[in-house]
């Protein structure tokens, strides 16, 4: 499995009729209390953005098919977002973050990494993924913590 | 809005190998440079608009004028595939222009890279996004005989053969052979048995959903 990785939700229509796109978003807005979805950047829009003390997150979520490469724009709408970002909050640390269930190359991974930009990957397929597994994982790849107790972990 | 067009070829290819297949043919050369200055996404990142100290923009293999007052940069080689981004060279081009634009340059792009030995396309696939990198979900494939092959054994198109199949065995099965009002009625039930259920069906996948078509003439 890809370094970064996590089981993304099931496509049963029956669990929810919501696409995968904003299944991540609702699930990652559960874990952080202090985020604010589709939030407009200057002419960039983030899917959502996670203020915690001195640092910003500011998340992409992309989702496609996952049999397609990553777009190859991605690097280009991440660096956008990121100045859009840095001039909405100045004075903050700017974290911007990509989730994305499409396939990431090596030289996608190496080129988002130049950029300062940390990746979530996901899969569609495993029944078992849920909304404080996601925030944790998220939360661990970005370095922030989650409003989820322990005990509900 | 703008389009990203990807092509798997059908062996490794690498950027010498594309430019020299694809770069002659089209022409209308542009620097990248001035086509990221086009560019509704890439704009922002090359003087004079990115910000100071802004790292180097990505990089591309080279630009070129395409039909309908569209622009193509090819934007990158990997293995077996490669990646091009079709964008309008004034904000006045049309959602629906630029998509006429991919269905054009795509067929080219497929007949010049067939006149090669070494990067014919295996498939093309385009998605559209607008201006600010989001995806539109709107996508797009080529017809390929394999495609259609499977388009054509799918549910949706056998579902049509299925009713005079099940007619015909049940009469059969009942030996009505010689009755034919009781054969009709019969035929009548399987037929409305079918859509019934085939009603049924799309309603419980689809309850609650728009369906959006595209006008396509």
């Amino acid at each position: 499995m890809p370094r970064n990785s996590i089981l993304g939700p099931g496509f049963s229509q029956s669990r929810s009729p919501s696409s995968l796109h904003e299944r991540l978003r609702s699930d990652l807005a559960q874990g952080f209390q202090d985020s604010i979805s589709d939030v407009a950047l200057g002419s960039s829009a983030a899917d959502l953005v996670i203020k915690q003390g001195e640092q910003v997150a500011v998340v992409e979520v992309k989702t496609g098919d996952p049999g397609l490469p990553l777009p190859s724009s991605t690097s280009a709408q991440m660096l956008m977002l990121t100045y859009q970002a840095r001039e909405q909050f100045p004075g903050k640390e700017v974290l911007p973050v990509l989730i994305t269930n499409y396939r990431v190359s090596d030289d996608d991974e190496i080129e988002l990494k130049q950029q300062g930009i940390k990746l979530v990957r996901v899969t569609g397929t495993d029944p078992e993924y849920g909304a404080r597994r996601f925030s944790s994982h998220f939360a661990e790849v970005v370095g922030l913590q989650t409003d989820l107790s322990d005990k509900s972990l | 809005m703008y389009c990203e067009i990807i092509i798997k070829h059908a062996s490794r290819i690498n950027a010498e190998k594309l430019e020299g297949a694809v770069r002659p043919p089209f022409g209308n050369d542009v620097l990248v440079l001035d086509a990221y200055r086009k560019s509704a996404i890439y704009k922002g990142l090359v003087p004079p608009l990115a910000p100071p100290n802004a790292p180097p923009p990505p990089t591309s293999l080279f630009a070129f004028e395409t039909v309908l007052n569209c622009f193509v940069i090819v934007r990158k080689v990997n293995v077996l595939l490669s990646t091009y981004h079709l964008e309008g060279n004034t904000s006045g081009v049309s959602a629906e222009t630029l998509l006429q634009a991919a269905q054009e340059f795509s067929s080219q792009l497929i007949s010049v890279l067939g006149d090669t030995s070494t990067c014919h396309a295996r498939t093309l696939t385009v998605q559209l996004f607008e201006d600010n990198g989001r995806e539109t979900g709107m996508r797009g494939e080529l017809v390929t005989l394999s495609s259609v092959f499977l388009e054509e054994f799918s549910w949706k198109e056998l579902k049509s053969s299925m009713i005079p199949f099940a007619t015909a065995a049940l009469l059969i099965w009942l030996g009505l052979k010689q009755e034919p009002i009781r054969a009709s009625v019969y035929s009548l039930l399987i037929a409305l048995v079918f859509a019934l259920t085939q009603a049924g069906v799309k309603y419980w996948q689809g309850r609650g959903k728009i369906k959006w078509k595209l006008r396509q003439s």
